[in-house]
């Protein structure tokens, strides 16, 4: 809920979200960014407990960058991270 | 003519069904109608008396579910109290609350750890950055001739190092106990957490014991339950919904049908849709 705002806002080059929030899903949120025209580029990397196969192809479906399932280790974030900014 | 049906259970009501019906249809052929409106009369009677009991048998076991309910609650309850009177299970006498108090536990557990190495980040820092600091100076001594004042500063400034590496690894050696204590955690919440699955495994029980009584009373209402359609109608919208609002943490293992086993997994995942 309080992030799209300050997405909006601008200056934000690089978004991690998770799936279960408040308010707004990380999946809704992803799919908000992706249908507004000046955050649809936007890299997103969905850090998450959420580990069902149909979730997964959902999130890749709304166009996230990367996707890393918890409990996770800073090592595997930063290789996702990386991956991520090679592509773009 | 037969007396009055007896019913002992389900299956001796279906066969007195059976052979009333026989009976009756032996009446109607030989235009015995007061016969037959006697026998309908009986096989109602028996078909209310048998459905009375199924629904008391029903009530009954529903009754006895809660109070297991209950029993096993205050159980936990009584047994958390006699343990230590201050501890904080006393107040945990229900599933609800023992699950809040695994939340309440786990949260402050992680507050505390991330306070904790929040705090060390920067007596490490420092201590690694007077420590280059002081080997510049010796390194500048050695290189070149020092006077006898520039060599007791540098003793000085040493022993204020050393000071400094003292006090800043008991604050370290602290904040590790402290982060030690925080993990003694798991311990309870684990507990907690069986005890809450042990009381969903007996309530699951007393429920199924329950669906086949009421099953029971549904056959001699004759009354049919279209669950599956209605579960599967309510299943289609609930999964959907749930989809986009998430399941929740998933139990990351090999066994459960469609949940990841790892991040492995959702990189081959990830990579057969072409990322």
């Amino acid at each position: 809920m309080t992030a799209l705002p300050v997405l909006q806002s601008g200056g934000i080059d690089f978004l991690v979200t998770d799936w279960n929030m408040p308010g707004m899903s990380g999946l809704e949120l992803l799919q908000k960014v992706r249908s507004d025209p000046a955050l649809a580029k936007l890299p997103v990397l969905m850090v998450t407990a959420e580990a069902k196969r149909e979730q997964i192809i959902l999130a890749a479906q709304a166009g996230v960058n990367g996707y890393v399932v918890k409990p996770f280790t800073a090592a595997v974030l930063k290789e996702k991270i990386e991956k991520i900014f090679e592509r773009i | 003519m037969s007396g009055n049906i007896e019913v002992t259970d389900l299956k001796s009501f279906e066969l007195s069904l059976q052979e009333k019906a026989q009976e009756l249809l032996g009446l109607l052929d030989i235009g015995d109608f007061a016969g037959a409106m006697q026998i309908l009369a009986e096989l109602s009677d028996a078909r209310s008396t048998m459905l009375y009991k199924e629904v008391g048998r029903l009530t009954r076991g529903l009754h006895e579910a809660i109070k297991q309910f209950n029993i096993d609650v205050e159980k936990t309850a009584e047994k958390a109290s006699s343990h230590d009177r201050s501890d904080p299970l006393n107040e945990v006498s229900s599933a609800h609350d023992r699950l809040d108090y695994v939340l309440e536990l786990t949260e402050s557990a992680a507050n505390k750890t991330m306070d904790m190495v929040e705090a060390s980040f920067p007596i490490a820092e420092e201590l690694g950055e007077q420590a280059r600091l002081l080997r510049q100076d010796w390194k500048n001594m050695a290189d070149q001739q020092s006077s006898m004042a520039e060599l007791k500063d540098l003793g000085r400034t040493t022993e204020a190092f050393l000071l400094q590496i003292e006090n800043g690894s008991g604050n370290l050696q602290s904040n590790f106990t402290e982060i030690l204590l925080a993990q003694g955690f798991q311990d309870i919440t684990g507990q907690l957490i069986k005890r809450v699955n042990g009381l969903v495994n007996d309530v699951e029980k007393s429920l199924i014991t329950l669906v086949a009584v009421a099953g029971k009373v549904d056959r001699i209402t004759g009354t049919k339950q279209d669950v599956e359609a209605q579960a599967r109608q309510d299943s289609d919208s609930e999964k959907e919904q749930k989809n986009v609002k998430g399941h929740g943490p998933q139990v990351l293992k090999e066994e459960a049908a469609g949940v990841v086993t790892g991040q492995d997994d959702v990189d081959d995942l990830l990579s057969s849709l072409g990322f």
